[in-house]
């Protein structure tokens, strides 16, 4: 990552951090293309789990730090809007065989337990549902 | 719409879903990737042309904000247990 980039998304997040907003995120702008990204800062457990967990990938010869497929499941299933239902079923088609069930349980288990939402019966059908 | 009569997809489901199913399984990171870009970018396209553009940017930020912070609220619970 080019040197100021990298300086400024550090001094974003302390600002944000030292001003209480840790839930916040920061949206940015390539003013070249116009393409804009959403910087969600990763405060929780949760999330520095799954940025421990990522993995790079090799996307036109460069490598990108990429969350795996199972805490992708596990947020989208928490956010539980119909296009994360529709990302949801093109994961399980996508990586149904490779997935660590074992781990989706296992994580929403905890979720289930910290949101009330009912995840762990949705990861069993899923899970049911694979090719 | 709720009066609109409805198609019935099943059959349709039935003969294109398996076939679907193994040309996604088949793609390879970097087809997933352009694909994805394809989307992203006639979907771009199709924002700049509209007139209230701002409304919906404001919509979908708001929407992104609740979601955050829900989402936050119970990473944070999940920390405390």
């Amino acid at each position: 990552m080019d040197k100021t980039l990298r300086q400024a998304l550090i001094d974003a997040v302390r600002f944000l951090e030292s001003n209480g907003l840790r839930s916040c995120i920061l949206p940015l702008r390539h003013q070249v293309t116009g393409v804009t990204i959403d910087l969600a800062i990763g405060v929780s457990g949760f999330e520095r789990q799954i940025i421990y967990r990522a993995t790079d990938v090799k996307i036109s010869n460069r490598l990108f730090s990429v969350a795996t497929a199972e805490d992708i499941l596990l947020m989208k299933l928490m956010a539980g809007r119909s296009r994360d239902k529709q990302d949801i079923e093109g994961i399980v088609i996508a990586q149904g065989a490779h997935l660590d069930w074992d781990y989706c349980r296992t994580v929403a288990r905890q979720l289930q337990d910290a949101s009330g939402i009912d995840l762990v019966p949705q990861v069993i059908e899923l899970q049911s549902k694979r090719i | 719409m709720t009066f609109a009569p409805k198609h019935d997809w099943t059959l349709y489901e039935e003969q294109v879903s398996p076939i679907e199913k193994e040309r996604i399984a088949a793609q390879t990171d970097q087809k997933r990737f352009e694909t994805y870009i394809d989307y992203f970018d006639t979907l771009r396209e199709a924002k700049r042309g509209l007139v209230d553009r701002e409304a919906l940017d404001s919509a979908n930020w708001k929407e992104k904000l609740a979601q955050r912070e829900k989402l936050i609220k119970i990473f944070l619970a999940m920390d405390a247990f």
